[in-house]
């Protein structure tokens, strides 16, 4: 299966994390047997896109 | 009689092929929609959150909007082959939501959406492209690439452009009319 879906053209699947290559894995299962969700989509698109970037910490100076 | 029994039981799991993979596609199909409904009930919190400008709104909701009729016209192809169609004729169908995604009139909506923005709409296209793939994988079609979000044209400076210019053997009168 997933020598199958390398070619899945995110950019390049061999570069992403191993739990984001698994996350695609068991998506595409979940949609060949119709348990996918839309949710499912968004959560596994989440976690190849990555966290988001923490609110700078920067304070305004003290008057 | 054996030859015709063969030619029987080979044409009977063609048709179970066929008909095991278009319920599958149009399912994933309806569940790619879904995501692009999703993205487009998001449009307004996303912009009263600051995460998205009005020019972003309509950028990603152009592209959200074509995208969407894009997925509907793969569903009605995928509908007109038929529950027993091949399996090529369906892949044909996930080829041309595929090409209409990767279109340069639906990537240019994506080329300007802002720095600010960008995380927000590269998930939800990803999810869609996901959902495509999926599709995709199920009956052996093309593969589609994320579409790039935000700018992508490299930043070249007046010196790099100096400098090849200079290779290319343009003059000292030719670089100064350049502003060189």
């Amino acid at each position: 299966m997933a020598a199958a879906i390398i070619p899945v053209a995110l950019q390049a699947f061999e570069t992403l994390e191993p739990i984001a290559q698994e996350g695609i894995i068991a998506l595409f299962q979940k949609i060949h047997k119709k348990q996918a969700t839309a949710a499912d989509l968004i959560a596994q698109a989440t976690a190849i896109v990555g966290p988001a970037p923490a609110p700078s910490s920067a304070t305004p100076p003290k008057s | 009689m054996k030859r015709i029994g063969f030619i029987a039981v080979a044409v009977l799991a063609f048709g179970l092929g066929g008909c095991k993979q278009q319920p599958a596609v149009l399912s994933a199909l309806n569940v790619v929609q879904q995501v692009i409904s999703l993205a487009q009930a998001d449009l307004p919190a996303l912009q009263v959150a600051g995460t998205l400008s009005q020019a972003d709104v309509t950028a990603f909701g152009n592209w959200l909007a074509a995208a969407n009729m894009i997925v509907s016209q793969g569903q009605t192809c995928v509908m007109g082959v038929g529950a027993g169609g091949a399996t090529s004729a369906l892949a044909n169908c996930v080829n041309i939501i595929g090409t209409g995604l990767l279109s340069p009139t639906e990537q240019a909506q994506l080329r300007i959406i802002s720095p600010k923005a960008q995380r927000n709409v590269t998930i939800y296209v990803t999810a869609v492209v996901l959902g495509v793939n999926a599709v995709a994988q199920i009956v052996k079609a093309t593969q589609t690439a994320t579409p790039p979000v935000g700018a992508t044209v490299a930043q070249v400076s007046p010196s790099e452009v100096r400098a090849e210019l200079i290779r290319a053997g343009a003059s000292n009168l030719q670089l100064a009319w350049a502003g060189l």
